[in-house]
């Protein structure tokens, strides 16, 4: 037994310590500590305690929440190209009576508009009608009959503004809270806080959709971006035609013991590198062939809506499963939610209405109304929707000034709509001007900021401590802004 | 000048000890002179005939007085009239007895005796007009139980040992309200004395109201006039109990506030009430019985379910930074996780917020793990082999808001074993026999049934839909396009653009 204060431990450990040896190896010991610390700061950061988890999953940074959680996954409708609020969710009647006149100048001058900057401003009222819907009496277009009928389920945001006006910059600022490049999103901030409840599918997918012609603005890969986060944070891109993963199944003739023994080989092959170079995106490599692995057989059956019933895809409004249909990638988003992914992204674009608006955005609200209010019905029947937020929006609004036949980007008021996740049902949010330009700026003005603060709080997060030092800064998700929206909780 | 017979009556409380000063001295002054006459004392004073006539007239006139006044003060109405008229005709009496003995004054033999019963009579008139104000058993209440005895007393009822009841089998009225009432106001508004015409000894003397209507209405804000009388500040003329008497702790006005603007039934159990925390430690400590646990400590709780996870392969989250409160999903290891890998969280049961095991091969015998998981808020169990015998042994997770039972082989009878969950406000019952009339049964034993607003039967849909007093209420309204105005306005372009 040695115990230690056995005086021959004693004395053996004297010796090997004396003053020579102890500065000898303190200094090395310094020095290989401040190298470390320099390569991976997370070493000595002071959400350290970030320990993966069995079999090195990320088990998240935050040792414990900040408050309590109402919500545990995220399904994003994303209607990118900027919806026209005005015709959507955001009725002024107001703007329709002085419909064709000059857009009183009180309200733009001196506005930062996107195309319609320097010429002739005439208000275009909403050409669809509006009704109240539910119990509640929310006001909601007639173009979205579908998410009528959810009236009461939904919590109507009208305050939203941003500050970018083009798309791709507006994206990354809905994502990120920043136009900058390599900020990251939304999502891989959740992963990089919480983890992911499933190891046999990323934490964060994205899927894409989109309208009749197919020629929309590209939405570019930087939108899902871990940034200066650890890669394995990062969104992953599903194919929502086809087969959703390339090259998911093992070539002929490797079974997958053989798989695992290559993927197990290379692990530790990687962690030899590891241990030299101390690089943490060896880790995400490691991570990443691990979940490959598993995708093999999760991901086929993930995929396989030929299993859902027909009443359910009749719901969604599904024609054919896997047909690249906003309908289809709902239906999907709801499988990842069950299967524990943490952030859904379901893109669908077609909302950039500069023209022809009254044609095209009925089009498009065929597309996505009954897949939106079909994906809130579902997830509610499963008794989902409590530790689910849903959020349907866009990355900035439409002007209420007429642009020919459509009608400009506008950043100063937008609206959207939040469901489940601790999200008081039936209420909305905040409001605009009589004519639907700006936010009015009251308790329940929402920036994105304060959106995405929000978000982080129904999580149980506190956005201002959810942080990650990137040269030498703490960064947030809302840098140094946001604001919890505390009524919108139940 | 109606206001000076109103105010000079309400000298007459400060008048009455002229009268009892005046008599009660001379009935010593008497005594002491009859025992002058006693060998070896005669050197106590005696009274002369003159000194007695004028003390006597003394007394007699501010009795008469005293009479006058209270005559004044019976006329403004605002005592019970019965216990006023018994004081009248005792202090009447007590009056003319005075007068009578200054009649006979000079006859020894016949004063005495008209002075004594004249003392009497005041102690009469004196008692029942303290009763008036005091209340009939004043004096009594507090009267050590063996003189009551010997005096013929009956126990009060208040006296009483309060009812043998514990937090766990206690009614609301009686057992958390009448208490704090029967201390409190019964003295002015009971049986005795019911000032305003106004009693608060019985639910049912309560619920009738006093002379200015109903004191109590359920569920509103204020919670009627007993609670707005008693919140007024402690110097306003109107505030109860009136000033100078025992007011409520802060205690009592915490359970008497949650009770009236609860609206909840009076012989409703406490134990399945939504009891607010600070309520329901109050009654607790009142009522005894088990005491609420301390949580248990919170650094090596969550060191010993982060062994435990690890081991089971399941995830377990700290939900709270303060407390030991634990969120386990075990929903992602499926049919290998069963009702043996669930007894091993046992010891950090009572952690345990969340719990999510669904689509597991948990089962009915699972379910005594799960009871004994007494801080759990939200519980998973679709897609697991639970049934109503399952559901039996959770009747007294008191805290559970969130129950997921989609997919499981439940009926009605399980769900009817719910009923001791009073915060259950999400029941998810899709894909089982449950029928909808035996939620809605739930709904109103939990919920107190004005709070439901409605029950989504949309297909084979059924959530819970409870708590909707915040909508604004649907007018019915649209916003509808009018038909474009003839080009009156020639500035104006075409009315909609194509």
């Amino acid at each position: 037994m040695n115990l230690p204060f056995d005086p021959k431990v004693l004395r053996e450990h004297q010796v090997e310590w004396s003053r020579r040896t102890f500065l000898g190896k303190s200094a090395q010991a310094l020095g290989a500590l401040a190298l470390g610390s320099l390569l991976n700061p997370r070493l000595l950061g002071a959400g350290a305690s970030a320990a993966p988890g069995p079999d090195g999953r990320w088990m998240g940074c935050l040792p414990s929440l900040h408050f309590p959680p109402r919500a545990k996954r995220v399904i994003h409708l994303y209607m990118a190209g900027g919806p026209s609020h005005i015709d959507l969710l955001d009725p002024k009647p107001e703007l329709r009576r002085i419909h064709g006149q000059p857009f009183p100048a009180s309200f733009t001058n001196g506005q930062q508009l996107a195309q319609l900057q320097n010429t002739k401003l005439i208000a275009r009222g909403s050409t669809f009608n509006f009704s109240r819907c539910g119990l509640s009496g929310q006001w909601i277009s007639d173009l979205l009959p579908h998410t009528q009928q959810i009236a009461d389920d939904i919590c109507v945001i009208r305050s939203l503004h941003t500050e970018q006006i083009n798309h791709d910059p507006a994206h990354a600022f809905m994502n990120a809270g920043s136009m900058v490049k390599g900020r990251p999103s939304m999502g891989s901030w959740l992963l990089y806080g919480l983890g992911a409840e499933a190891d046999d599918l990323p934490g964060f997918v994205v899927l894409m959709s989109h309208g009749p012609s197919g020629g929309e603005q590209p939405v570019s890969a930087r939108q899902w971006s871990a940034g200066f986060l650890p890669g394995r944070f990062q969104g992953v891109q599903f194919q929502s035609r086809g087969m959703p993963v390339h090259y998911v199944g093992s070539p002929d003739g490797v079974c997958q013991s053989t798989q695992r023994q290559v993927i197990d080989e290379i692990a530790r092959l990687n962690g030899v590198h590891e241990e030299e170079t101390l690089d943490p995106e060896i880790q995400t490599r490691v991570a990443q062939y691990e979940l490959a692995f598993k995708m093999q057989t999760s991901v086929p059956e993930l995929t396989d809506l030929a299993s859902e019933p027909q009443s359910v895809r009749d719901m969604y409004g599904v024609k054919e499963p896997g047909d690249g249909s906003f309908a289809s990638n709902c239906l999907m988003a709801r499988r990842m939610a069950e299967r524990g992914v943490r952030f859904i992204q379901l893109y669908h674009r077609g909302w950039d209405q500069h023209g022809n608006l009254d044609t095209d955005i009925k089009d498009v609200c065929t597309r996505v109304d009954q897949a939106s209010a079909a994906l809130v019905k579902d997830l509610k029947q499963r008794g989902m929707l409590d530790d689910t937020l849903v959020l349907w929006g866009g990355e900035f609004g439409r002007t209420p000034m007429g642009q020919g036949t459509g009608r400009d980007h506008h950043i100063n008021a937008f609206s959207a709509w939040m469901a489940g996740g601790g999200i008081r049902g039936g209420i909305s949010w905040g409001s605009t001007d009589e004519l639907g330009y700006r936010y009015i700026d009251d308790a329940q003005q929402m920036h994105v900021h304060d959106l995405h603060a929000t978000m982080l709080a129904a999580f149980g997060i506190d956005h201002e401590r959810l942080t990650y030092r990137f040269q030498g800064r703490d960064f947030r998700l809302t840098d140094v802004h946001g604001k919890i929206a505390r009524g919108i909780f139940a | 000048m109606d206001t000076l017979p109103a105010f000079l009556g309400r000298l007459h409380p400060l008048w009455v000890h002229l009268p009892i000063g005046i008599l009660v001295l001379l009935g010593i002054l008497e005594l002491v002179g009859l025992a002058s006459r006693l060998p070896g004392l005669s050197r106590l004073p005696a009274l002369g005939p003159g000194q007695r006539a004028l003390v006597l007239a003394l007394g007699a006139l501010a009795a008469a007085v005293a009479a006058l006044l209270g005559w004044m003060l019976a006329r403004t109405g605002d005592y019970d009239q019965a216990a006023v008229a018994h004081h009248r005709v005792l202090g009447i009496a007590a009056a003319g007895a005075a007068l009578a003995a200054l009649a006979v004054h000079r006859l020894p033999r016949v004063y005495l005796p008209v002075l004594a019963v004249s003392l009497g009579l005041l102690a009469a008139a004196g008692h029942a007009g303290g009763s008036i104000t005091h209340g009939g058993d004043f004096l009594t209440a507090r009267m050590p139980a063996p003189l009551a005895k010997v005096l013929g007393i009956a126990p009060r009822q208040a006296s009483a040992k309060p009812r043998d009841r514990t937090f766990a089998d206690a009614a609301v009225f009686a057992d958390a309200v009448q208490p704090i009432l029967r201390d409190r106001c019964v003295g002015c508004h009971g049986p005795e004395k019911s000032n305003g015409g106004l009693r608060l000894d019985s639910w049912e003397a309560l619920s009738k109201g006093g002379k200015h209507g109903a004191v109590l209405k359920p569920g509103s804000a204020g919670g009627g006039m007993l609670l707005s009388r008693i919140d007024l500040p402690r110097d306003e003329k109107e505030h109860m109990p009136p000033r100078g008497r025992p007011q409520l702790s802060d205690d009592e006005l915490a359970v008497l506030e949650w009770w009236a603007s609860s609206g909840a039934a009076p012989d409703r159990a406490l134990a399945s009430l939504d009891l607010p925390p600070p309520v329901e430690d109050v009654l607790r400590q009142r009522l005894g019985g088990p005491q609420p646990e301390a949580p248990p400590p919170r650094a090596a709780t969550l060191e010993q379910a982060r062994q435990i996870a690890r081991r089971l392969g399941i995830l377990v989250r700290s939900v709270s930074p303060d407390g030991p409160w634990i969120d386990v999903t075990a929903s992602r290891a499926g049919r290998a996780f069963g009702d043996a890998e669930l007894a091993r969280l046992a010891p950090v049961a009572s952690a345990v917020q969340w719990l999510d095991v669904a689509g597991t091969s948990v089962s009915d015998k699972g379910m005594a793990t799960v009871a004994a998981m007494r801080s759990l808020e939200r519980l998973h169990l679709d897609g697991t082999q639970v049934t109503d015998e399952g559901l039996r042994r959770l009747g007294r997770l008191r805290r559970l808001t969130y129950l997921n039972l989609r997919g499981t082989a439940v009926t009605d009878a399980g769900i009817a074993a719910l009923r001791g969950m009073p915060r259950l406000r999400s029941l998810y019952v899709w894909q089982t026999a449950v029928t909808p009339a035996a939620v809605e049964e739930l709904g109103r034993q939990l919920v107190d049934a004005r709070k439901i607003s409605r029950w989504n039967a949309e297909r084979d849909v059924l959530g819970r839909e409870i708590d909707a007093e915040h909508f604004e209420g649907n007018t019915g309204e649209a916003l509808r396009i009018d038909p474009p105005p003839a080009s009156a306005n020639p500035t104006t372009p075409s009315p909609l653009p194509k």
